[in-house]
């Protein structure tokens, strides 16, 4: 617990650095290109394309989750979170073995550097949801004031990105398979988060109903679902059938934001050591 | 000598100890149990002690592998001693040739990230930009990637940004040496002008003449041990007439001698540590104190019980409660 707040403390007191850098990084890692930060939400939308071309277009019977809501918008908003999440996690896993060289020689609160990570990745969401949310509107999807659910999805994104960047940057330095693991698992919870198909069209049998129960437990299918929930006017977070979702939910991010923090502090003066 | 005899370093029975890996699981092994590993030790520092004053500049000279670099990345907070007490009061920052520069950002860019990292505003930066790349005194190549530059020029860009971070004490190992006559002029004014500020110096080199000139008080680490440390002329007169000796020296003894003495950093332990600490003839620890002094300063901290009862609860209430949404 007292670990946790400590990190907490570093991050506040170290706010004006990790907006910095994150922007820093923004710049950096596109400079190279003649596009530049174009490339930020370039990438993603053409990944967006090609899901819709097959799931959309191709598959057809995939799609169509709600009478008034068309595919592509239901799958943007579900695919845009999924997009910055998967980024996020998967640049955390690797900020502090790839930062160690540059941090090393220098004092440094180590335990910012995948809150960078998240803060940089948040200039392509945006720009994905903007996308989104535009999609919406023209496809004449009406607002409600469901959305402002969306800050406390937003939140709780926050809180799972920081929790599992904590955790997944420490166990990396530590065993440097684990983002060969993680990248695999990411690659089967992109299936199972409903980033692209309603889930809850697994409704047949007994067996697919339980695989559908297994999919709602996983905390990314909850935020894809919550971000829905928000633009698409579907529930909220408290209503019956989210709530014990949501109770699951912040469990799940508290006892990886304990574990993470617990592991951070322990070794954070040796990483040098064991890189 | 400085006016007033202001702590800023000081050490008491420093140690630190590698584990030598033979395979790469023991580097899992040494992660999980990190002080009974079983494995091949060896003893960079034995435990070393002393107090270093504000205003003083110390030379650290000794063989290669004898511990010096060791020891300036301990007294600058980059690396963790595995024993021992340390107390630094101030801001250290360390120069060591092309650290922690980025390969493929431009000088400039270098310059900015390792400012923002640093703490600065970009408003800080921009007023402070000019200054360093003067000193630095790169030309055209300041806008060239860093992984062009020549490792004088590596190490200029390196002092540069390190000296306008103006920490109270500065580590310089083995920076100066690459660099050219010019240059090294430069950054001797500028550690000159640090002197008459009052901070505090270390300077890491084998070019005795620049230790000689620069400094008040040398150190001389030998296998990890500090040998002597005392005023420059009396230190370095000692250890020239050692390097006569041990060039004298045939090949055959000569590697006879350093193996024995890297045998000796191998079989060093705790117990001969604490032995030390209790026969030391200027300060009497009493054996608690020693035991103390001695323990591994990293003893890998336990979960306290109500965190991890806590987070006991927190994988029930999960289950309980998967369990119940799947039924």
């Amino acid at each position: 617990m007292k670990e946790l707040l400590l990190i907490i403390k570093e991050h506040l007191s170290h706010f004006g650095i990790i907006m910095r850098l994150a922007r820093y990084e923004d710049k950096a890692t596109n400079q190279g290109n003649y596009l530049g930060m174009a490339w930020q939400f370039l990438n993603p939308a053409f990944q967006v394309g090609t899901y819709y071309l097959v799931f959309g277009l191709g598959l057809r019977s995939q799609g169509n989750p709600e009478a008034h809501v068309p595919y592509i918008v239901w799958m943007l908003f579900g695919l845009s979170t999924w997009f910055f999440m998967n980024g996020t996690f998967m640049a955390g896993v690797s900020s502090i073995t790839s930062k160690v060289a540059m941090v090393s020689k220098m004092k440094f609160p180590i335990s910012i550097l995948p809150t960078v990570r998240y803060v940089s990745d948040l200039t392509s969401f945006w720009a994905m949801l903007g996308i989104s949310i535009v999609a919406m509107l023209v496809s004449g999807v009406p607002i409600t004031l469901h959305i402002l659910q969306f800050f406390y999805y937003f939140i709780a994104m926050t809180a799972l990105m920081f929790s599992f960047g904590i955790l997944n940057s420490t166990v990396n330095v530590l065993i440097p398979d684990y983002k060969m693991l993680m990248s695999s698992v990411m690659r089967l919870l992109f299936w199972t988060s409903g980033a692209i198909w309603n889930v809850d069209r697994l409704n047949g049998n007994h067996m697919q109903q339980v695989i559908a129960g297994i999919i709602k437990l996983n905390p990314f299918y909850y935020i894809v679902d919550g971000m829905r929930d928000s633009f698409l006017s579907q529930a909220w977070f408290w209503s019956s059938d989210r709530l014990q979702y949501t109770i699951m939910f912040w469990l799940f991010v508290m006892f990886i934001a304990l574990l993470g923090s617990h592991l951070h502090m322990k070794f954070r003066a040796r990483f040098i050591d064991l890189i | 000598m400085a006016k007033e005899r202001v702590v800023k370093v000081r050490a008491r029975y420093v140690t630190k100890k590698y584990d030598l890996l033979v395979k790469k699981s023991d580097k899992v092994k040494a992660i999980f149990n990190p002080f009974k590993t079983g494995l091949p030790n060896f003893w960079s520092l034995k435990g070393i002690s002393f107090d270093v004053y504000a205003g003083e500049t110390i030379g650290l000279i000794g063989v290669n592998g004898s511990g010096k670099s060791t020891l300036s990345n301990i007294i600058s907070g980059i690396i963790p001693p595995t024993s021992g007490e340390l107390e630094v009061n101030g801001e250290t920052s360390i120069i060591a040739i092309g650290a922690g520069l980025r390969g493929q950002l431009t000088g400039r860019e270098n310059i900015r990230l390792k400012s923002l990292m640093m703490g600065m505003t970009n408003a800080q930066i921009d007023q402070q930009i000019t200054a360093i790349i003067n000193f630095a005194d790169l030309g055209d190549f300041i806008d060239q990637p860093v992984k062009s530059y020549s490792s004088g020029m590596k190490s200029r860009l390196g002092f540069a940004i390190a000296v306008h971070d103006n920490p109270d004490i500065l580590i310089i190992d083995e920076a100066l040496s690459v660099g050219d006559e010019t240059f090294y002029q430069k950054a001797l004014d500028k550690m000159m002008e640090f002197k008459q500020a009052g901070k505090t110096i270390f300077f890491v080199s084998h070019a005795l003449s620049q230790v000689e000139m620069f400094t008040d008080r040398v150190m001389w680490i030998q296998y990890g041990e500090l040998k002597e440390f005392g005023p420059t002329n009396e230190v370095l007169e000692h250890y020239r007439t050692w390097n006569k000796w041990f060039k004298k020296l045939g090949k055959k003894e000569k590697r006879e001698y350093q193996e024995e003495q890297k045998q000796k950093q191998k079989a060093f332990t705790v117990d001969m540590l604490r032995e030390n600490v209790l026969t030391d003839p200027q300060t009497k620890y009493s054996p608690t104190d020693a035991k103390v002094l001695t323990a591994s300063a990293l003893s890998g901290e336990k979960m306290p019980l109500l965190s991890k009862t806590l987070m006991i609860s927190l994988g029930i209430a999960w289950l309980v409660l998967a369990y119940i949404s799947l039924h």
